[in-house]
């Protein structure tokens, strides 16, 4: 016992030495160009994430999307609800912003007919009747972020219809499809990804730290997951969703389906940062204080492994996303009325689109940028998150 | 007096003689070659006595090439199967005439109605050159229908008052049919919708089967093989099963992407001027995994005559693109009451919904409620019929008025309609049910396509606008299938077809079995006599009763009057919602492609196109 306390004082002293010396030369290099050790990790992360463009761009661009899909009800002119069956199979509008030299924006009235022949709707402007855009309208009443009953919409007409990405067979607008749309598509992504975290960080960690049998037990329930190719895995349990779940129910089932495989991952990645980081000084000190395992994992381990977490998590958001546009367009996912990109592109999935109405394969452009960004964003943080290498 | 009567049947014998021997019988040119090497029998010998005369639709045709179509696959078996129709009796090419003969040459009935005679034209012969007789129709039915092994029970038509039929072999081509009563459904449903070759694909259902081919594969003539074999040997892909047909299939098998089918020489119809049908030469099914990609080829001009699978949806498409690849596309009515029907379960197992439901009022307010011409426009390019769920004016049951019942738009009467019932709206725009309690209710559907999605989007929008709360699912066809009937769904849907005849199957009349989803329950204690299900109301029971007459009236007239009764009790009781209906069948025809007639009213039950005798569709060259 005692032996034990002349140790960890010991350890102590140590570690008092060490800041006092870390601040010594600290000061003394202040005025050098290797400041950049003085400040912490955060904030060379930061500066190095910030000089990485591509990275940035990625980052606003993703922060605009679930800006967008939080206020996605007020941004768009229409419901999910309105159909506008005069207008089905509207091609996009072209949007008039001047008018006689003023900011004025605008779109011409249009008619709608059917071709005697093909059948098919066959659309004329109007040049005679402008139909000014206004913004901040009174229209259909929605709640927003389901909560907020409000009926102010972003832009709008009072007449005819405005319609940026056209309209689908229903007449309903497709850039308000998009935009609500990208609530399930983009959020499946960040509670899926939530879910692997949890249980990827906890089983990596642990598999990391613990080693023996249990990292045994761990790596190869890893490698068994692993091996299965994931399409048909989730192909099969998606299947095995009880049919009459309710869509809501379902969109859940399918984020939990997503992370079970998508948690594999980040644990391989954090057992190995952890199998190195616990053999260092720190942890054995804490070992040494007395500090539980639990207390180790939690509050050094975990947190030591944070950048790698962060990084993971958006490098594996692209997948999520994509899985589940997958999966809803192989009709396996989210089945109508949900709407998200992957059911908006199963609709798309017939000749007739892309012969003749190819303005609703629109959402697949939204799923490209969307990972993209998140790609790039990815690429950035991992470069930024190991500042010490150039 | 007498001496007339020879002189003319001398001079009759004479002409036919003449006839005879000026016009002969031609046949194909590869045919012919083969009986020149002395590998086949002469035509005069193939042909039958008297072989049934086609009545061309356009004109006299040519022999040769080859029809391209295509098909999804092994369960796609009606691809091939409706253009090779060839049963006992023929569906006429107008619904609204008899039955026609087919390899039966003539039939009638007892004074009594309880014995059909059966006459087959003498000198039939197998695509192998076997006689045809009655021992193929015995055969089929003790070897085959009254094998629990092969058939689980006989098909209704054949038990009549719980006794299946009886056979008597009179010679070789005529046999007579017995019955315990009067058999109303022999002629149509026995003989002319499952009069075929068994087992017509999946169907399962047929009249005679090569005896002498299957003999061999049967465990009860062969104890070395079992009846996994006979169901393979006697199956309808098998390339060395002989057929009655005009084709037969030559190559097909595992992994195989297309399926042959090559003309059979022996085949029993001829032309006017006696030219051995069929005209062309073959058949291509090209395999398509893709309903997509199979109606990219039809606009591509793939395809010389098909209107299988091709969706209504790709009609603009189609005449775009018809002048560069030399088609041409028709539409043919088809004969469907409403092209997606809604059906609201009496035998829910939710009481409270099982009132709401087996009301009326209920059913006709959920019918006004909707906008037909709205779906018209959406989903079926404006070129169906807004109308209610009953026959087509085609049909010999039709009675005018009845398809325009409680199908307008009238959302007031709608809404007064369920507030009359009892089904008061809250606060929030929803009705309760009348306990006070929270109504919803639940469509589901198979998800076919984009235009049946539109259109379920639709209703289930127009019954939300009216206060019922409604939601839509959609499955695959599998789990549908099963959930709807076994009685689970609330609403079901389904394409409405047998709309020229619902005798046939009555499953949309009024619950005949399991697969009636106005009340699947009701349906299956039908169907097993009231061992199993749930008993019905007396307002369908009452409609039992009727179908149970009709099963046992021999006169066609009676049966009219019968069938026109249910027809009209099922449109005044809405049991099924239409919406739009006789939606054109889209026809992609190649220009060169002949004797196929600009209208034609399809129906799955008259096996179109088989009542137009693709046998003497040709290619003018």
């Amino acid at each position: 016992m005692n032996d034990y306390q002349e140790k960890s004082n010991y350890i102590k002293k140590l570690y008092e030495q060490q800041s006092n010396l870390d601040q010594t030369i600290a000061h003394q290099m202040m005025s050098s160009e290797k400041l950049a050790f003085a400040t912490s990790q955060w904030r060379m992360m930061w500066r190095k994430f910030i000089r990485n463009r591509t990275a940035v761009i990625g980052g606003i661009v993703i922060l605009l999307f679930y800006l967008v899909a939080l206020f996605a009800d007020f941004i768009v002119p229409y419901t999910l609800q309105q159909r506008m069956t005069q207008y089905s199979f509207l091609p996009p509008q072209r949007i008039h912003f001047f008018y006689e030299g003023k900011f004025q924006p605008f779109v011409y009235g249009i008619k709608g007919s059917r071709d005697p022949n093909t059948l098919m709707r066959v659309y004329v402007t109007d040049p005679e009747k402008r139909i000014p855009i206004r913004f901040f309208i009174r229209g259909e009443p929605y709640k927003l972020m389901g909560l907020f009953p409000a009926n102010i919409h972003l832009f709008g007409v009072e007449e005819g219809i405005v319609s940026l990405m056209g309209t689908d067979g229903q007449g309903r607008d497709m850039f308000s499809r998009v935009i609500i749309g990208s609530q399930i598509s983009l959020t499946i992504g960040l509670v899926g990804v939530a879910l692997s975290l949890v249980i990827g960080a906890f089983l990596g960690v642990y598999s990391g730290y613990f080693g023996g049998w249990i990292d045994n037990l761990i790596q190869r329930i890893i490698e068994i997951i692993r091996s299965f190719p994931p399409i048909p895995l989730w192909m099969a349990l998606t299947a095995a969703l009880p049919s009459h779940w309710s869509p809501l129910k379902v969109y859940f089932a399918i984020t939990v389906i997503l992370s079970l495989i998508g948690w594999t991952w980040l644990a391989r990645q954090l057992r190995g940062k952890v199998l190195a980081l616990r053999e260092e000084d720190f942890v054995m000190a804490a070992r040494l204080s007395g500090a539980s395992n639990w207390w180790i994992i939690t509050k050094h381990l975990i947190p030591a492994t944070f950048s790698h977490i962060i990084v993971i998590s958006t490098l594996s958001m692209p997948s999520m996303i994509l899985a589940e546009s997958a999966l809803s367009f192989l009709g396996l996912g989210l089945r109508p009325p949900l709407t998200s990109w992957g059911v908006l592109l199963q609709q798309a999935q017939n000749i007739q689109v892309l012969l003749l109405y190819p303005w609703l394969l629109m959402p697949g452009f939204f799923v490209a940028i969307s990972i993209l960004a998140f790609n790039f964003l990815g690429d950035g943080l991992r470069d930024a998150a190991d500042p010490y290498t150039v | 007096m007498k001496k007339y009567t020879l002189l003319l049947i001398l001079s009759l014998l004479l002409a036919m003689g003449i006839s005879f021997t000026s016009l002969g019988y031609q046949e194909a040119p590869q045919l012919a070659e083969l009986v020149k090497a002395g590998k086949l029998p002469p035509v005069e010998e193939r042909l039958p006595e008297e072989p049934l005369v086609v009545e061309p639709i356009e004109g006299i045709g040519k022999y040769g090439g080859t029809w391209n179509r295509g098909f999804t696959g092994i369960k796609d078996y009606h691809a091939l199967g409706r253009l090779i129709y060839d049963p006992i009796l023929r569906w006429p090419r107008d619904p609204k005439d008899p039955v026609q003969s087919g390899l039966a040459k003539q039939w009638e009935w007892s004074e009594d109605g309880k014995t059909l005679t059966l006459h087959l034209r003498k000198g039939l012969k197998w695509s192998d050159g076997y006689p045809f007789t009655t021992a193929d129709i015995t055969f089929w039915w003790y070897d085959i229908e009254l094998d629990p092994n092969i058939t689980a029970a006989p098909h209704i038509e054949w038990v009549v008052d719980g006794k299946p039929m009886e056979l008597e072999v009179v010679d070789d081509y005529t046999i007579k049919l017995k019955f315990s009563q009067p058999n109303g459904l022999a002629e149509t449903v026995g003989l002319a919708f499952h009069g075929n070759q068994w087992p017509l694909g999946f169907e399962r259902f047929g009249f005679f089967a090569p005896r002498h081919y299957l003999e061999q594969y049967h465990p009860k003539y062969n104890p070395d093989v079992d009846y996994a074999v006979f169901e393979d040997k006697a199956f309808d892909y098998n390339t060395e099963r002989p057929v009655m047909t005009a084709w037969q299939i030559s190559e097909w098998g595992p992994g195989a992407t297309r399926l042959v089918a090559k003309r059979n020489p022996y085949y029993w119809k001829v032309d006017p001027e006696g030219n051995q049908l069929p005209y062309i030469d073959e058949i291509i099914l090209t395999l398509f995994e893709e309903v997509e990609a199979l109606n990219l080829r039809a606009i591509e001009g793939g395809f010389d005559m098909q209107f299988r699978r091709i969706s209504l949806s790709n009609y603009p498409a189609l005449q775009q693109n018809k002048d560069r690849y030399g088609y041409h596309v028709l539409l043919w009515p088809d004969a469907v009451g409403t092209k997606y029907g809604y059906f609201f379960n009496e035998s829910i197992d939710d009481i409270g919904l099982r009132e709401i439901f087996q009301n009326p009022k209920f059913r006709q307010a959920m019918a006004v409620a909707i906008d037909r011409e709205q779906i018209n426009e959406v989903s079926y390019l404006g070129i169906g019929v807004p109308r209610a769920h009953t026959v087509v004016p085609d049909s010999p049951y039709y009675e005018p008025g009845l398809d325009q019942l409680y199908a307008q738009y009238d959302p007031a009467l709608a809404n007064q309609l369920l507030d009359e019932i009892g089904l008061k709206k809250g606060p929030d725009g929803f009705r309760t049910r009348p306990d006070g309690s929270r109504l919803e209710i639940t469509v589901e559907g198979m998800d076919w396509d984009k235009a049946t999605l539109d259109e379920m989007e639709l209703v289930v929008a127009a019954w939300n606008e009216v206060g019922v709360r409604t939601s839509l699912k959609t499955m695959s066809r599998e789990i549908y299938w099963t959930r709807a009937c076994s009685n689970e769904v609330q609403v079901a849907t389904w394409t409405v077809d047998r709309g020229i005849d619902p005798m046939t199957d009555p499953i949309y009349i009024f619950p005949f079995d399991e697969r009636s989803w106005m009340a699947p329950a009701f349906g299956t204690w039908y169907k097993s006599g009231g061992k199993l299900g749930q008993e019905p109301p007396d307002y369908f029971k009452e409609m039992m009763d009727l179908y149970d007459q009709y099963k046992v009236t021999v006169d066609s007239e009676k049966q009219k009057e019968i069938g026109k009764k249910l027809v009209r009790m099922n449109a005044e009781n809405v049991f099924v919602i239409g919406t739009v209906g006789m939606v054109p069948s889209v026809v992609v025809v190649k220009n060169n492609f002949r004797n196929i007639p600009e209208h034609f009213t399809t129906d799955w039950i008259y096996m179109a196109p088989g009542t137009l005798d693709p046998c003497h569709f040709y290619f003018d060259h």
